[in-house]
């Protein structure tokens, strides 16, 4: 196959790039754009991300309606990189593309008095770039090129602000995720020698190999495991996550909900059910040791999280734990069981981002960074604290939320797998989660605030980041619209998604779909 | 069209006490009308409504399913007069905030809401709903002493929580299926039934107070506000209850062993609260550990139904209309602790206390009460279980209605206690705030609601059960078995005289002979173990960080390498010197060249 020579694509191809290009677009605008361009900045940012949300709202329909997107470009000899909008790839790009937008209009009004924005709001978009590659990828290698990508385009955010301690904890990230990086490249590279290109949905291929290379599978599935494993935070590969906790809020928001925490447990999912299908995985014998990595993460993480003073280490901990109910949805088996993880990737999406959403707005506004600065902060900023309560129930899985949904679909499904050690996996998990959150909120609800907190101003001044004293008039100091709305928006989708979770578009039916697929695919 | 009304006359009693909920929070006035309207589609529903499965709702949680049969009909009927009652009685607490009204309304919206659940999903969803919320009404006025009857109440209510989903994982799964029907079903049959109906029943027993899950009832029921009391006393604390009927096998099979267990923690139970509530000193709490001691009764019942397939209805009719009677006359008495407060003077005391007796005596059965209803209908289940010990039940069961007589006898002495505001010589009731609002103008609306809880207590259980429920009728009323009901409370209230008389003679001395336990018992053992089992958990979360410190020690030690600058440079420096990852390098840029030049297979 020459140089230049283009594979013919599909009709629906264009769709696919257009929806890198509204972010790879705004990217290069905005790092052209001079530092006090505000609202140029601001104009771009935001038209690429409605283009995005309405792209994907395009692709969705189409895809239901029964069209199949693709797009594909040779990019090494015998290896396009290919684009597919395939059922898991689009429930995980319609979560981006909606996050992205309220991350970056929580963004804009987070970063409104700080320095370096072009370079940070570039690298902002490239990262939700390399995110919607990874989500669209249709082979391993496409999503390797564009997991790299995201490791290299995030690094600038988690250093953002620029001091020893934000170096270090970026340091720390570069070394776990591109050595995770590294494995993934081994795994891909083995596999490519052993099977060609695979692409994803295509299982049946590597079953024919099953009897030849059962070893190489299994050691090719650990590599790529391990791999993404780093970026999804499994125990012991977690350790960048607090550290990276130094970024400033929405990226924090973005790595824990969409973008490189997210990525790595997507990334697994589709090794585990697009790659290797859930029957050649079981039959390898590779899904248990799974599960109970998993398991053991998400108690390991909680008890973690338990130790934290810092709120935001708190909710990274977090993060590892609900991380690995994905993973563990995953690999317990079972139509159910598979539908809870794979909804689990919006439904986690959407809680812990409103939890840092909200953090942010605390330590912005009221410089409340630990968690016993909480002590009646609901009375300062009650819209920011409910949308912080009902995400953290929604943690502990207490319904309606979507958080219940989810740990009704892994319960119950585990049953239905045969494998009920599953149910005191998730009540140690809720236990525990309702030990490191109910004291907050019972804390930022009820106790008087200390004297610190009383010496704040009653909705007139609050400290602003960098310069001095901002005067704002308001009742009580909530957070201006720019930040507020965002948390606002995504807590009332916690408790709606969940109270709706039966209805058809859903992300709980969906998954159901996508689980129907994968499991009745082999 | 035609498919939507049915929806909506079933969704209705649910839905507007969330709509309220909502509404409360938006407008500055009529909230307490709002409140009062929240259990008025319920109220109508359980008098009009059809019986019968409710059209889906699938679009709603995990595909809602509603219905209602006759024993749920009387338990819908008992939330939504209790609440109703409580939420004109709550008009003070509502009308100025929008906070205790809009937990109010959460609360009864789940409340109500469980009583109609037909699916695992919708009821454990629910039941958790009004159990959160109703955290928001204990912990009204936020002092040291509430917030840790809160405390107490959450930690209770997540391992209930807890017990109950974990119960409802394994009941769906051997179910296949979500329908209340069917798990109850399945759970006859099922391998390892036995650990599904032990959590479920201990999940649900946390809501009804049963010993020893019933700790955090003493403490929160008596901190909420008096309204709030009532509420949480006289209908919350049946979601238990219905619990029990929806989802445990009862009917199917007799299970001796499930039927011993559950008259013996009721029985347990029913005592357990007479003993420690008559050592206390504020009415709330006797009445609290009253509660405990009727919803003892009313698992002795659940135990019955248990016994064989042919005691199951009348035990279950007993039952929910034990929960009626229950639930009207323990929120009548309730509230008259606030009126109490609130209506001073010597008239108002002998109103509060001739209020009290009436409902008092029901509690306790007095022969032609509302009480004396529903204990026949006990008397009637022991009979029909047929169990080899039914006499001794039926002499235990008088024993605990000496108990009931005792408690209701507690609580008039401490209602005739003078308070502020009364004319007598002031001396300051020792209970929860309420002595606080003495000085308060007349609550009328906290009158009307305890007036009205009073008329249901002395017409629901001769009105309803019969008409609604299938085999059940009224009593007959002849010599001995008025004389089984009356021996009980004549007895109570003998002993009762004889303590007063016994007090009045040897003065304080032998009231602090009597040993008295503090409210909530069990749990203040619980809380001295604290400090030691949170520095055993702090050692735990300590260990596990030290764990991941050592684990990680290589690692830090790598990290702490990469020291000076940032990025790709010195990454490669480290990487290189990291002999496995560089390892890593040369085999994988191996691997590459051999894809791309040597194809693939």
């Amino acid at each position: 196959m020459g140089a230049g020579e283009l594979v013919a694509s599909p009709p629906g191809a264009s769709v696919l790039v257009w929806l890198l290009a509204t972010s790879l677009l705004p990217a290069s605008v905005i790092f052209l754009l001079p530092e006090q361009a505000e609202r140029t900045r601001r104009v771009v940012n935001m038209a690429g991300a409605l283009a995005k949300v309405g792209l994907v709202a395009v692709l969705v329909v189409g895809v239901f309606s029964g069209r199949e997107y693709e797009w594909r470009a040779p990019f090494l000899p015998g290896i396009d990189l290919v684009l597919r909008a395939d059922p898991v790839p689009l429930l995980f790009v319609f979560l981006s593309a909606l996050l992205w937008l309220t991350t970056t209009i929580y963004a804009i009004g987070y970063l409104r008095e700080d320095t370096h924005r072009s370079r940070f709001f570039g690298f902002f978009s490239l990262c939700v770039t390399a995110t919607v590659g990874i989500a669209l990828a249709g082979n391993l290698v496409t999503l390797l090129v564009f997991y790299e990508l995201l490791t290299v385009t995030t690094y600038p955010l988690i250093v953002h602000q620029g001091h020893a301690r934000a170096r270090a904890g970026g340091r720390i990230y570069l070394l776990y995720t591109v050595t995770g990086g590294a494995a993934v490249l081994v795994g891909t590279v083995w596999l490519q020698t052993i099977a060609g290109t695979v692409a994803f949905r295509e299982t049946a291929l590597l079953v024919t190999l099953l009897p030849e290379h059962r070893g190489a599978l299994t050691a090719i599935f650990a590599l790529l495991v391990v791999g993404f494993g780093v970026k999804a935070g499994i125990v012991p590969l977690h350790v960048w996550l607090p550290h990276a906790m130094v970024a400033p809020a929405p990226v924090s928001a973005l790595l824990h909900a969409v973008a490189v925490v997210k990525a790595g447990a997507y990334a697994i999912v589709r090794v585990v059910h697009d790659l290797y299908g859930a029957e050649l995985a079981a039959d390898i014998g590779v899904l248990t040791p799974l599960a109970v990595a998993a398991a053991i993460t998400i108690v390991y993480g909680s008890v973690l999280a338990l130790a934290q003073q810092d709120l935001k280490r708190r909710l990274a901990y977090s993060t590892v734990s609900q991380l690995s109910y994905i993973v563990l949805g995953v690999s317990v088996v079972g139509l159910t069981s598979v539908t809870g993880g794979v909804a689990h990737l919006v439904h986690q999406g959407v809680m812990k981002v409103t939890l840092f959403y909200c953090a942010g707005i605390l330590a912005t506004s009221l410089g409340v960074t630990r968690v016993d600065q909480l002590r009646g902060v609901a009375r300062q900023q009650p819209l920011t604290m409910i949308a912080f309560t009902v995400a953290a129930l929604g943690m502990i899985g207490v319904p309606p939320t979507v958080g219940f949904i989810t740990k009704w679909h892994l319960g119950l499904g585990a049953v239905e797998a045969g494998q009920p050690w599953v149910i005191w996996i998730l009540v140690v998990s809720t236990l525990l989660n309702a030990a490191y959150f109910l004291p907050l909120i019972a804390r930022a609800w009820l106790a008087e605030p200390d004297g610190e907190v009383a010496a704040w101003p009653v909705g007139v001044t609050y400290p602003a980041r960098r310069q001095g004293w901002v005067r704002r008039p308001k009742l009580r100091s909530e957070a201006d619209p720019w930040l507020l709305l965002p948390p606002l928006a995504t807590g009332a989708s916690v408790l709606v998604l969940g109270l709706l979770a039966g209805a058809p578009l859903s992300p709980i039916s969906w998954a159901g779909e996508i689980a129907r697929e994968l499991l009745g695919r082999v | 069209m035609s498919s939507l009304m049915p929806a909506v006359l079933w969704t209705a009693p649910i839905l507007w006490p969330f709509l309220a909920a909502a509404l409360v929070l938006i407008v500055d006035r009529g909230r307490s009308v709002l409140v009062v309207s929240g259990p008025v589609p319920a109220l109508l529903f359980a008098v009009l409504g059809p019986s019968g499965p409710a059209p889906e709702l699938s679009w709603v949680l995990l595909d809602l399913r509603l219905g209602l049969d006759p024993t749920s009909r009387v338990l819908l009927l008992t939330t939504a007069l209790v609440w109703m009652a409580a939420g004109i009685a709550a008009r003070r607490l509502t009308q100025q905030q929008a906070g205790p009204g809009t937990f109010w309304l959460v609360t009864l919206g789940g409340n109500i809401g469980l009583v109609l659940a037909a699916d695992v999903v919708s009821l454990y969803a629910l039941y958790a709903i009004m159990t959160f919320a109703a955290y928001g009404l204990i912990v009204h006025d936020r002092t040291p002493a509430t917030r840790r009857a809160g405390r107490v109440y959450v930690v209770m209510a997540v391992v209930g929580e807890v017990l109950l989903l974990s119960g409802l994982f394994l009941a769906a799964g051997a179910a296949g299926s979500t329908d209340n029907g069917a798990v109850a079903a399945a759970l006859a049959e099922a391998s390892g039934g036995s650990l599904i109906i032990a959590l479920l029943s201990a999940g649900f027993a946390v809501k009804a107070g049963i010993v020893p899950l019933h700790v955090w009832l003493p403490l929160a029921h008596p901190a909420a506000p008096v309204p709030a009391s009532a509420a949480l006393s006289g209908a919350m604390i049946k979601a238990g209850l219905v619990g029990w009927l929806s989802l445990l096998p009862l009917g199917s099979t007799s299970a001796p062993g499930w039927s011993a267990t559950f008259v013996g923690v009721g029985l347990l139970t029913a005592f357990w609260g007479v003993a420690v509530g008559l050592g206390q000193d504020r009415p709330k709490v006797v009445l609290a550990y009253s509660s405990i001691s009727q919803m003892g009764l009313i698992a002795v019942l659940i135990g019955l139904a248990f016994a064989s397939p042919t005691a199951t209805p009348v035990a279950v009719a007993a039952a929910v209309t034990y929960a009626l009677h229950h639930g009207v006359a323990k929120g009548a008495l309730f509230l008259g602790v606030g009126v109490r407060s609130t209506w001073t003077g010597p008239r108002g005391r002998l109103v509060v206390l001739a209020g009290t007796v009436l409902a008092g005596l029901s509690l306790a059965g007095a022969p032609l009460s509302s009480g004396w209803v529903a204990k026949g209908l006990v008397k009637s289940s022991v009979a029909a279980a047929d169990v080899g010990w039914a006499g001794t039940l039926t002499w235990l069961l008088s024993l605990a209605a000496v108990g009931t007589t005792l408690l209701i006898a507690r609580l008039l002495v401490l209602l005739a206690r003078p308070i502020p505001g009364d004319d007598v010589a002031a001396r300051p009731m020792s209970d929860d705030g309420v002595a606080g609002m003495a000085a308060d103008p007349l609550d009328r609306a906290l009158v009307s609601g305890w007036g009205l809880l009073l008329v249901a207590t002395l017409a629901a259980t001769w009105m309803v059960p019969a008409r609604w429920l299938a085999g059940v009728s009224r009593p007959e009323v002849y010599a001995a078995s008025l004389w089984d009901a009356a021996w009980p409370v004549l007895l109570g209230l003998a002993l009762a005289g004889a303590a007063v008389l016994l007090r009045r003679r040897a003065g304080h001395a032998v009231v602090r002979a009597v040993p008295r336990v503090p409210a909530g018992d069990l749990v203040v053992l619980a809380e001295a173990t604290v400090p030691a089992s949170s520095r055993a958990a702090r050692r735990m979360v300590v260990g596990t960080v030290r764990l991941r410190d050592h684990l990680g020690g290589l690692v830090a030690r790598f990290e702490a390498r990469v020291r000076p600058g940032e990025g790709f440079v010195h990454l490669d420096v480290v990487l290189r010197r990291w002999q496995v990852a560089g390892v890593l390098f040369v085999l994988l840029g191996a691997a590459l060249i051999a894809a791309l030049g040597g194809g693939v297979g």
